[in-house]
């Protein structure tokens, strides 16, 4: 079992310390109201945003979401961060041409990938932002406490917020990363560590559904890509490998696990509001599984 | 206190750095990830060293007790997770093992010449339909996973763990084998089967093997049958999970684990 965690933490703590240095960068040096003016006021605009954002800034999702948080302390729309954060793991170049490979050329089922994910990270985009405006939560998604990036040490007291050009900046803005990174990679410690007790104790012979209905084919996979926890950068090739299963469970599994598991709802639960993480776990479950089938209706 | 919890994170994610960066030369780093991405853990390993050197000389925010509580409790499970299943002598081996590549495609036994094929890659080419010839002779290797269902028809399963990304995600992926002596082969050893491939007239799906080894599940490929003509016991090889991709169009299959892959 502890090696299985310990597999987890090694395959996704890159993406996370990439995301976690992001972060501070953004932190640093952007610049707030410019990002503030530049971002369109209307709710199709501000999705078209997060999702082009997705497609020009490939990111796996341990390090979407620190930056996701990050963007909504800098002032960006939470409609247009949060359709960033769910949809970049999976609508960007690197991740839909490993779909591409994994799937032997089956454009059918890289568009559909990335039209659920797209769909999904849209709605439930849109879902929070309601959810946030109607009841003037936005003040409470900042970043938490240990990421607050102020020296508490005496010779360095001013916060690198303040983005100073110091001797010293470099080694703030790495620090900085590191917080990030402590901050959210407790999330993925614990989440794999769930997700290795899972592994080991869960009676497996639900796998064998998988050539039966298609519909609960689908529901058994998108449960085993939140249990499994695989990063989106190879989890098309686990998906193509689970042969038995219909395209539709292959797609659904793709799809979900890219913005839900179990080392994310950790994460979610410490960046955002709890009403708010409940929407960021269940709206994406919810449209996958009905995108799904759906796909599986009108395509085949 | 705040302070020696900040100088403890610190060091905690330069000694997870450090972990990584010496995990990713060695061959232990196999029984924990795909070894394609040796490259990727190794550049996180010198980052993360670098930003933990940086958080202990200028740490940011605050401490959070439950944050380095959780990253000591990966120091003991990395601790405890160890080296894998691979011997110790070859832990510190700085030569990465899938740059040794040079591998016969054939054995020869008895003047007849076997095709290497692991179980995992067996089962991708009997999936997309291109099994190896009816007359072709396959060597192959696994572990050996019996149930009473197929003791009553001298068949066994032989399955090898694959891992397409880590360990979290290996799948154990085989075939069906019919073999004279297949009862006297046990549950969980590595043996050698050679023999060819022959299509089943009625697919026969198999459930509940249960977990074989770390690896809780299974796929058999169902319609077609391995007729051994000898199985023979061996030691486990020295990289007991191969790394297959799924057929990925003109891609040829990957060939990894030098000697011992097949």
């Amino acid at each position: 079992m502890a090696r299985i965690a310990v597999s987890i933490v090694l395959e996704a703590a890159p993406f996370l310390l990439l995301g976690s240095l992001l972060s501070a960068a953004i932190e640093r040096y952007v610049d707030t109201e410019r990002i503030g003016r530049r971002i369109p006021k209307g709710p199709l605009g501000r999705m078209a945003v997060g999702l082009l954002g997705g497609m020009l800034m490939p990111i796996c999702e341990c390090g979407s979401v620190p930056l996701a948080r990050r963007l909504l302390g800098k002032g960006v729309p939470p409609l247009t961060a949060v359709t960033y954060m769910l949809a970049a793991p999976v609508i960007n170049p690197v991740v839909l041409l490993s779909t591409y490979v994994a799937f032997g050329g089956n454009m059918k089922m890289v568009l559909s990938r990335a039209l659920v994910v797209a769909v999904s990270a849209a709605l439930t985009g849109w879902l929070c932002a309601r959810r946030i405006s109607s009841n003037g939560q936005s003040d409470s998604i900042q970043p938490i406490a240990g990421a607050d990036l102020t020296h508490p040490h005496p010779h360095a007291g001013q916060p690198i917020a303040a983005g100073g050009r110091s001797r010293w900046a470099v080694v703030d803005l790495l620090s900085s990363g590191a917080a990030e990174f402590l901050d959210m990679g407790k999330y993925l410690v614990l989440g794999a560590l769930t997700s290795a007790a899972i592994k080991v104790f869960l009676p497996w012979q639900i796998v064998q559904v998988l050539g039966g209905n298609a519909a609960i084919s689908v529901a058994v996979l998108m449960l085993l890509a939140v249990l499994l926890c695989v990063c989106s950068e190879a989890d098309a090739f686990v998906a193509a490998s689970f042969v038995y299963a219909p395209p539709s469970a292959q797609l659904a599994f793709m799809a979900v696990g890219a913005m839900v598991d179990l080392k994310l709802v950790g994460m979610y639960f410490s960046a955002f509001p709890k009403k708010i993480a409940w929407m960021l776990i269940v709206v994406p479950v919810v449209c996958v599984f009905g995108l799904s089938n759906l796909i599986s209706l009108l395509v085949g | 206190m705040k302070r020696l919890l900040l100088a403890l994170d610190g060091a905690l994610v330069l000694g997870l750095g450090l972990y990584m960066l010496l995990l990713s030369q060695t061959e232990s780093y196999t029984a924990f990830m795909n070894p394609k991405f040796r490259l990727l853990t190794a550049a996180a390993a010198v980052a993360l060293c670098i930003v933990g050197a940086a958080f202990l000389i200028r740490p940011a925010g605050v401490g959070d007790l439950l944050r380095t509580l959780s990253f000591v409790v990966l120091g003991m499970l990395i601790l405890h997770a160890g080296t894998g299943e691979l011997k110790s002598a070859s832990v510190l081996m700085l030569k990465p093992p899938e740059t040794v590549v040079t591998v016969e495609p054939e054995m020869i036994r008895e003047g007849q010449a076997y095709l290497k094929v692991n179980p995992a890659r067996l089962f991708f080419l009997l999936h997309t339909g291109n099994a190896p010839a009816l007359d072709q002779g396959v060597i192959t290797r696994g572990i050996v996973r019996r149930t009473p269902e197929l003791d009553r028809l001298g068949w066994f399963v032989l399955l090898r763990g694959n891992m397409v990304c880590c360990l979290a995600d290996a799948v154990a992926m085989g075939v069906l084998v019919a073999a004279d002596g297949s009862r006297q082969v046990q549950n969980g050893e590595w043996v050698m089967a050679f023999g060819r491939v022959q299509p089943l007239a009625d697919p026969h799906p198999l459930t509940d093997l249960g977990p074989t080894g770390e690896v809780p599940f299974s796929m058999v490929y169902d319609k077609a049958l391995f007729a051994a003509e000898a199985v023979e016991k061996t030691e486990r090889p020295r990289f007991s999970y191969v790394f297959e991709l799924p057929p990925s169009g003109n891609s040829p299959h990957r060939l990894t684990g030098g000697a011992d892959d097949y």
